[in-house]
């Protein structure tokens, strides 16, 4: 366990990026898992249906309800924004155990 | 070659079925109780007071613990992707099985090299214990931001795709 308590650096997390991570993320990676089955099912195995308007609506709704879930999801783990009302924060010095070297048996 | 292997591997179809879907469950499962009930609690009160001396030792030492922790996790997921691979050829499966292409681009363009990283946060380079080993403590706190934006990032993905490969897996829709 560290005792580091010097002036730390601040923690680059902000909402406008989790924001942006929360709607680039669901797009760029729906849109591989979509044109990676289009060039599987399609692309080698010859079949249409991968083509057709439900294949597309199924990727856009993913993708749509990753962003409306992912960034009040993420708001709410980095508590500084989030609500996390849930947990007390009165400092309080305990001590915390730390892990004994194994006796030498040799 | 794949049908000796399959032949060898085809009437331990369902044991190795079992062996994987333990597996699955150490890697998806394992940190969990910790991850909610230790680390997040610790992490929201750091977030809320980054400066609180009480706080910044405990929020070290669960991250620590956490690095610690994960080893079963990290265990079980080259055996989640060594068993899948013996299904995969013991059950004669191929790229006609949409629901197993879905559910392998997202193991190998997600959950891979997440873990990966997660490897490398955990056990490696990025290991606290180890960093704090050394007497950087820049390093070390700039791990530890690093490993918190990792699980910021990571936790609605590897909830919803998880729960996603596991629908896949197990109703294999399309």
């Amino acid at each position: 366990m560290s005792d580091a308590q010097t002036a730390a650096p601040t923690f680059s997390g902000t909402p406008a990026k989790y924001r942006k991570i929360t709607i680039v993320f669901p797009i760029v990676f729906n849109g591989l898992l979509y044109l990676g089955m289009i060039g599987v099912v399609y692309g080698i195995l010859g079949q249409t249906w991968i083509l057709g308007w439900k294949p597309a609506a199924i990727a856009l709704a993913a993708t749509a309800f990753y962003i409306r879930v992912a960034f009040p999801w993420i708001m709410g783990l980095d508590a500084q924004y989030g609500r996390g009302s849930g947990w007390k924060l009165d400092s309080r010095p305990i001590k915390l155990p730390e892990r004994s070297q194994r006796p030498n048996i040799d | 070659m794949m049908d000796i292997a399959q032949a060898l591997l085809a009437p331990w179809y369902l044991q190795i079925k079992f062996v994987h879907l333990l597996f699955v469950g150490v890697w998806m499962f394992s940190t969990s109780m910790a991850y909610v009930y230790y680390l997040l609690p610790v992490m929201k009160a750091w977030r809320r007071n980054p400066q609180d001396g009480a706080i910044i030792p405990l929020r070290n030492w669960v991250m620590e613990r956490f690095d610690e922790g994960a080893v079963y996790e990290h265990v079980a997921f080259p055996m989640v992707l060594l068993t899948g691979s013996m299904l995969y050829v013991a059950g004669g499966w191929g790229l006609s099985a949409a629901w197993l292409d879905l559910k392998l681009l997202i193991i190998f363009l997600l959950f891979v090299p997440m873990e990966m990283f997660d490897f490398y946060l955990s056990h490696f380079g990025g290991n606290k214990a180890k960093i704090l080993a050394t007497g950087d403590m820049g390093n070390y706190e700039r791990h530890i931001h690093i490993h918190w934006w990792f699980f910021l990032v990571t936790t609605p993905a590897v909830m919803l795709y998880g729960l996603t490969v596991m629908f896949l897996a197990i109703t294999k829709p399309i």
